[in-house]
């Protein structure tokens, strides 16, 4: 009952509100390939998963690595990750690790997101000059 | 992570109980109503603390308990200030809620307004977008609801969305905007004692630190305040905010209802007020990492959060906070949409003679029709209504610019205002489809504003702004 649960509210609910579209794809070896330009990875629950005990997230840069546990019906979603290229692996005592594919998160270039940012901040402040000046100055009612 | 499953009877007690209570006390509010504007509007005199409520309360809806979250969770810092700045809207809308009332003292609608400002041509567009803006909210809220209540209980999402629809509907029609506002009062009380102790709770057992420290090695970006895609997030985020209210019926029935002199101060008021919610929801969020938990989708990470640290009890206290901020939103948007289509549809195209009991009798109608319509299409459970939501935000931006410079700049003509609605949305759809969500808004509202000054600076006619009281 409750894995259906947690089925249902992953699926449900990432239709429902999800903002951003993480784009994925399979490598041609079956494995995940995911690519992100907003440092954030949806890992997709696949019933063979169950037999694992941890879903491990390593750095190939720095070498540093992440255990996350594995729910029976869940998947992953994991932010707020740098640049960088990143190991998914599989962990299990018993029956040893399975690398599942990998992240490469490429953010958007700052000259981008500045360039949004400041277009976005010159017409807020149009915006505010504009309901300033008019609810300020004089009019015929 | 099965502390959050509430199991089926509990949820239904829990059901049963605020149901019950809404639907009799929206009977007994709306007992006196005789007329229409008892009905649609509450009399025209709702005081300053029950303004400042309902404004509130309506404008934290399940997104600010479950997307501010997620958005903290996916754009760290930068996700959970830039959501809270859709506080903006209310604030910006406070002098124009004082404007529409003085400029139309007997108005009823948003869509009242443009009709008579601008004549038909940006009527037609503005209804066009007003009604796939107020359906696309209204069909989503059902389904986040039976989602919701599914997911944090043993009910099914029939059962959930089914009765979230039911209790709102019932209220709404019994009592009209009077029961509205009064429970989205009580509402308002419930969801931000509950966040507050939430995040309370989350302070205490987590602590500043340990985030920090957590934070720094799992999820560094989260607080990096040079976070490309955050940055790009931040200002579209605003302007869809003010777009959603500058030209929704649910802020300007509300403008309309307000007593006199109450609108600006209410909706500053509710905006500073309402300004630190998505704070507190979204604080919670950065506490996953720390508590080493990885959602199965982001907008699930405040419930998880939450349920983790309040064990058992946490699963009531999430699924009342979650009804009402769902409850408050549904209600108004019900009211509002249902009084649109009563004024601008059925009272304008089908039947200008309609007096004041046909038009109460109407308005009942389209409540129910309403809500029987909303429980059709979310019983689909249709995934592009989500995504609906999502570039909704290229529509509602490209009307900011109509309405502030139609209640107070009288060069601009009705021509170039259904031309800046129209491009403005279509550039804005360009742009998400094209480039990406981060850009919808921003976008749409840029070339709607470029498209109103070329039709002020070309414009020999003067409004004149007496004519709006005539009409």
């Amino acid at each position: 009952m409750t894995n259906m649960k947690f089925r249902k509210l992953a699926a449900g609910t990432a239709l429902l509100f999800t903002l951003s579209v993480v784009p994925f794809a399979l490598a041609e070896d079956g494995k995940l390939a995911i690519i992100s330009a907003d440092g954030t990875a949806t890992i997709g629950w696949k019933e063979s998963y169950a037999s694992y005990d941890a879903l491990s997230l390593s750095s190939k840069e720095s070498g540093t690595s992440f255990d996350y546990p594995v729910i029976d019906g869940q998947g992953w979603v994991v932010s707020g990750l740098s640049d960088g290229e990143y190991e998914l692996s599989l962990l299990s005592e018993s029956r040893g690790d399975h690398p599942l594919g990998s992240i490469t998160v490429e953010h958007y270039a700052l000259e981008t997101a500045f360039s949004l940012f400041t277009m976005g901040f010159v017409i807020f402040s149009y915006l505010l000059y504009t309901l300033y000046k008019i609810t300020r100055g004089p009019r015929n009612d | 992570m099965t502390d959050f499953m509430l199991d089926g009877s509990t949820a239904l007690i829990i059901l049963v109980v605020f149901g019950v209570v809404w639907i009799v006390w929206g009977w007994y509010l709306g007992r006196d109503n005789r007329t229409i504007e008892d009905y649609a509007l509450a009399g025209r005199s709702v005081g300053f603390a029950m303004a400042t409520a309902t404004a509130m309360a309506t404008w934290i809806t399940s997104n600010t308990t479950l997307v501010a979250p997620q958005l903290t969770y996916q754009f760290g810092v930068w996700g959970m200030l830039g959501y809270s700045m859709a506080a903006l809207g209310l604030i910006l809308f406070a002098p124009l809620a004082q404007r529409i009332r003085t400029l139309l003292p007997d108005g009823f609608t948003s869509g009242d307004f443009i009709y008579r400002r601008y004549g038909r041509f940006a009527w037609v567009m503005f209804i066009i977008i007003s009604l796939c803006y107020a359906m696309g909210w209204l069909v989503s809220l059902g389904m986040a609801g039976g989602l919701l209540l599914s997911s944090l209980s043993d009910l099914d999402y029939m059962t959930g969305m089914t009765a979230i629809l039911i209790i709102c509907v019932g209220y709404t029609l019994l009592g009209g905007l009077k029961a509205v506002i009064a429970t989205d009062f009580v509402q308002s009380i419930v969801i931000i004692v509950g966040v507050v102790a939430v995040a309370w709770v989350c302070i205490d057992k987590v602590g500043f630190s340990t985030m920090h420290t957590t934070l720094s090695q799992t999820q560094p970006e989260l607080l990096n305040l040079l976070f490309p895609a955050a940055i790009m997030f931040f200002f579209n985020n605003i302007f869809f905010g003010i777009g959603e209210i500058f030209h929704s019926n649910v802020w300007w029935s509300r403008a309309f209802a307000f007593a006199d002199g109450i609108g600006k101060r209410s909706y500053l008021t509710a905006g500073l007020l309402w300004l630190p919610i998505p704070i507190v929801t979204g604080f919670i969020a950065l506490a996953a990492s720390s508590l080493n938990l990885v959602p199965p989708s982001a907008d699930m990470v405040g419930p998880m959060v939450a349920a983790k640290l309040l064990g058992s009890m946490g699963a009531v206290f999430i699924f009342i906070i979650v009804f009402s901020a769902l409850a408050s939103s549904m209600d108004s948007l019900l009211a509002a949409t249902s009084d649109l289509l009563t004024q601008d549809i059925y009272k304008k195209l089908v039947n200008p003679q309609a007096n004041s009991d046909r038009l109460l009798k109407v308005n009942r109608y389209i409540v129910l029709a309403l809500g029987i319509g909303t429980w059709l299409i979310a019983s689909l459970k249709l995934a592009t209504l989500g995504a609906l939501l999502n570039f909704t935000g290229a529509f509602v931006a490209s009307t900011i610019w109509p309405i502030v410079y139609g209640l107070y700049q009288p060069k601009l003509t009705g021509k170039w205002a259904g031309a800046a609605m129209l491009t403005g949305t279509l550039c804005g759809l360009a742009g998400y489809f094209i480039v990406g969500f981060y850009v919808a808004a921003i976008v749409s509202c840029a070339v709607s504003l470029v498209i109103c000054r070329t039709g002020i600076a070309r414009s020999r006619s003067h409004f004149e702004w007496q004519t709006l009281k005539g009409a």
